[in-house]
């Protein structure tokens, strides 16, 4: 009887020795809205999550059907990342759809990638006779690196909270993305001489090229930034209010855009504004998303001979964006193409 | 002599040597003076730059705080209330003969409703979290049929369960609902009027479930079905509710209750194609072991938005079939049955065109009055969208011979719907 009861006593013992030992090994399931997030995630995570996007990159990420298919991604999800600040206005239909209760809000499962970023073009007045406005400030921040290292952050904190076990793995990848991320925006060289942190500082506080300059390292200056030289001061016309983040740090100015308002298309009065505008100034480009309607956008460039640059706001929109890297890397080369062609012209 | 003279000579030497010193040491201050005052100019001129660049960024604080200030007032003020969103549905409609309300007024004359605009309905949608537990919906709708008059009634009043308290995960991600709502039976009746691709909802659902669709008091539980592979799902839904109030149930006896199931299988095709099938089942059963009403539908839907230019693209084609197995009290052997079939394509982000096929055998309490009788209705409708806020719609109805009521009548319909307040994500969508 007593070597039955030590028997049962063991077996007891060593299943609750497995069940730990199984969660350990047991990867983390992660849906995310918007694949830039699932590659963060990824880099982040490494082997210890596996990721589902819901949409498609080529899909315009405020208007996706939430779809019984991704409702049962959701289901199965431990954590839900998304992007917040009213981007994904579709993503609450698909949790409640999904029955899941670990990525409702308030949950440690539901993360919102823009916490803690500070938002712009922040509106005074929420109404809608300005449009589909976004309450709590513009909601593509990704678009700038800066942000996107807060964006790991908030992943790897997120990913920290559910996963405790894998905490410390999570912070040291994400000091790698980190550096990554500081090594392409700024340049290798310039980071090992005045470390990202402090980079960071300075071109979050605009004072960035003031402050190599002064210090006799201009030259050390690399990355996107040095790219994205050309683009430096200029104007750009955009289709959308998208393009905010990556024009503050990639230094151009957005004077206007082809929409009349957010989410309504341009009227011919509002159109031959913009022409107008394009032919008296020094725009050569005109951006747009490529999953908007390009006919107002085209119009605009015939009259004044302004490039059209249509492109993907999401990795793998198109082919050598997989990663947010390639994405990044991408856009500079085809956004600044106009001005690099006439500053060597 | 020499002695004296070169004593004379070391004099001046170190006379001069002391001048010249004198006037180096006074040349180096000066010049210490000129870099001394230089530099002094250059921290002015810095001390300035930084003062100038402290008031701007102060300036810009106050202009952020002053905005974080606005909105959390405003956060704080509404923190708690729930997302409310006002529908409206404005319509007017012309017609080649007269058309009568079915329901007598206290005078015994049927209202006239042709030629008329009308608002035909105001809807105040109430939705928010209730607790960490449950949400909330509460839908007061205001509907008139003659113009003028309304009749208010609460369309919907729910909560929905979204984490079980007992339990930290929900088994195939059940769902769970109370209240009064409306129920999984076929495709479009959770769609509000307001909400429908179409003008009136098809006689199929006007006929079988009631003019305004099927709506209960009742409990609901939605949950998956797993499925092999990821590019489809499976759903079901299990209702217990009220009994009655079914058009083709007048006169049955009365039940103890009513029982609901519903399948839904939806297929991601291919990218931007999708395909769903449903299946619904109602009964009612009596006391006496017998049954007061049983309905069947099938739904079918196909979608095509491409992922790129889904906003200016889209096809849908569908229908739904429905048999009503009538009460034993009313009718025997007979089951009369009821579809509509529609398709719509968007070519523009604003313009959708659309038609309907309607079809539904008639039946009444008196037998021999319809006997073998059917109703066909033909409509085609044009819909401008300036936002998802906004709707235009102009529709042409043709609708044959319906017994008691007119021969052949076509319609011209034209109607605006607005909405404002908060932007709950659904069911905007669903038919774009």
């Amino acid at each position: 009887m007593l070597v039955r009861f030590i028997a049962l006593g063991l077996i007891g013992l060593l299943a609750c020795v497995s069940v730990p030992s199984q969660a350990q090994t047991k990867k983390l399931k992660v849906v995310t809205t918007l694949a830039v997030l699932k590659n963060i995630t990824e880099e982040i995570g490494g082997d210890r999550v596996t990721v589902d996007n819901l949409s498609d990159p080529r899909q315009d990420p405020h208007y996706v059907q939430p779809r019984p298919t991704l409702m049962n991604k959701a289901r199965k999800a431990d954590a839900f990342i998304e992007i917040g600040l009213q981007l994904e206005l579709w993503a609450q239909k698909v949790i409640n759809g999904s029955g899941n209760p670990r990525i409702q809000l308030g949950q440690p499962g539901r993360i919102i990638a823009s916490d803690g970023i500070a938002t712009l073009e922040l509106p005074r007045v929420v109404s809608r006779e300005w449009g589909d406005v976004h309450p709590y400030g513009n909601p593509h921040v990704w678009l700038d690196p800066i942000n996107a290292k807060r964006v790991a952050t908030n992943i790897a904190r997120g990913l920290g909270r559910i996963d405790r076990a894998q905490r410390s793995e999570y912070e040291r990848r994400l000091s790698e993305f980190e550096q990554r991320i500081d090594e392409a925006l700024f340049g290798a060289e310039l980071v090992k001489e005045i470390g990202g942190s402090k980079l960071t500082r300075l071109a979050e506080r605009g004072r960035l090229l003031e402050y190599i300059d002064n210090q006799g390292l201009s030259g050390k200056l690399g990355g996107w930034l040095k790219k994205a030289e050309p683009l430096r001061g200029q104007q750009i016309v955009t289709y959308h209010k998208t393009w905010i983040y990556f024009a503050t740090r990639f230094g151009f100015s957005v004077p206007i855009e082809i929409e009349e308002k957010p989410g309504i298309p341009p009227s011919a009065k509002h159109r031959d504004q913009v022409i107008t505008f394009v032919a008296k100034s020094d725009v050569r480009a005109l951006i747009t998303a490529d999953y908007y309607d390009a006919s107002a956008t085209d119009f605009i460039a015939t009259k004044t001979g302004a490039a059209v640059i249509a492109v993907p706001i999401d990795s793998g929109g198109v082919a050598g964006t997989q990663s947010y890297f390639d994405l990044i890397d991408y856009l500079i080369a085809k956004i600044s193409a106009p001005y690099r062609v006439s500053a060597h012209g | 002599m020499s002695k004296r003279i070169t004593l004379m000579t070391a004099l001046s030497m170190v006379f001069a040597s002391v001048i010249f010193a004198s006037l180096l040491s006074a040349r180096e201050s000066d010049s210490l003076t000129v870099r001394q005052t230089v530099d002094e100019q250059d921290k002015r001129y810095q001390l300035q730059g930084l003062r100038e660049r402290l008031q701007a960024l102060e300036k810009q604080l106050d202009a952020v705080r002053e905005r974080s200030q606005a909105v959390a007032s405003q956060q704080h003020a509404n923190v708690f209330n729930p997302g409310i969103t006002i529908f409206g549905n404005f319509v007017g409609r012309w017609d080649d003969a007269p058309v009568f309300l079915e329901e007598a007024e206290g005078d015994g004359k049927a209202p006239r409703v042709d030629d008329k605009f009308n608002l035909r309905e105001v809807e105040l949608d109430f939705r928010g979290a209730i607790d960490p537990w449950a949400d909330g919906v509460v839908i007061a709708a205001f509907e008139s049929e003659v113009p003028g008059e309304f009749t208010t009634e609460i369309e919907e009043g729910y909560f929905t369960l979204k984490r079980l308290p007992v339990i930290d995960r929900a088994p195939l991600g059940l769902k769970l609902k109370a209240g009064r709502y409306r129920p999984e039976f076929g495709r479009q009746n959770k769609i509000h009027t307001h909400d429908l691709p179409w003008m009136t909802r098809p006689r199929a659902y006007q006929t079988f479930l009631g003019d305004e669709g099927f709506i209960r008091n009742g409990v609901s539980a939605g949950f998956f079905i797993p499925t092999p592979g990821e590019g489809n799902t499976l759903e079901a839904a299990a209702d217990v509710v009220n009994d009655g109030g079914l058009p083709y149930s007048v006169g049955a006896p009365a039940a103890k209750g009513g029982y609901l199931g519903h399948l839904k299988w939806f297929w991601d095709i291919a990218d931007g194609h999708d395909l769903e099938i449903g299946g619904s089942g109602y009964i009612e059963d009596t006391s006496q072991g017998t049954f007061a009403s049983r309905l069947y539908g099938i739904d079918v839907t196909y979608k095509w938005k491409p992922f790129r230019g889904g906003a200016r693209r889209s096809f849908h084609l569908g229908g739904e079939l429905f048999v009503a197995d009538l009460p034993d009290a009313i009718r025997q052997d007979d089951r009369p049955l009821g579809f509509y079939t529609w398709a719509q394509y968007q070519f523009g982000r604003q313009l959708y065109i659309g038609a309907r096929y309607d079809y539904t055998e008639v039946f009444a309490e008196d037998e021999s009055q319809d006997e073998g009788s059917e109703l066909n209705t033909l409509g085609a409708y044009l819909t401008y969208y300036t936002t998802e806020f906004l709707r235009f719609r102009v529709a042409l109805e043709h609708a044959g011979k319906e017994i008691g009521k007119n021969p052949n009548l076509n319609t011209v319909f034209v109607e605006v719907n607005f909405l404002f307040g908060s932007h709950p994500v659904e069911p905007y969508w669903v038919n774009r």
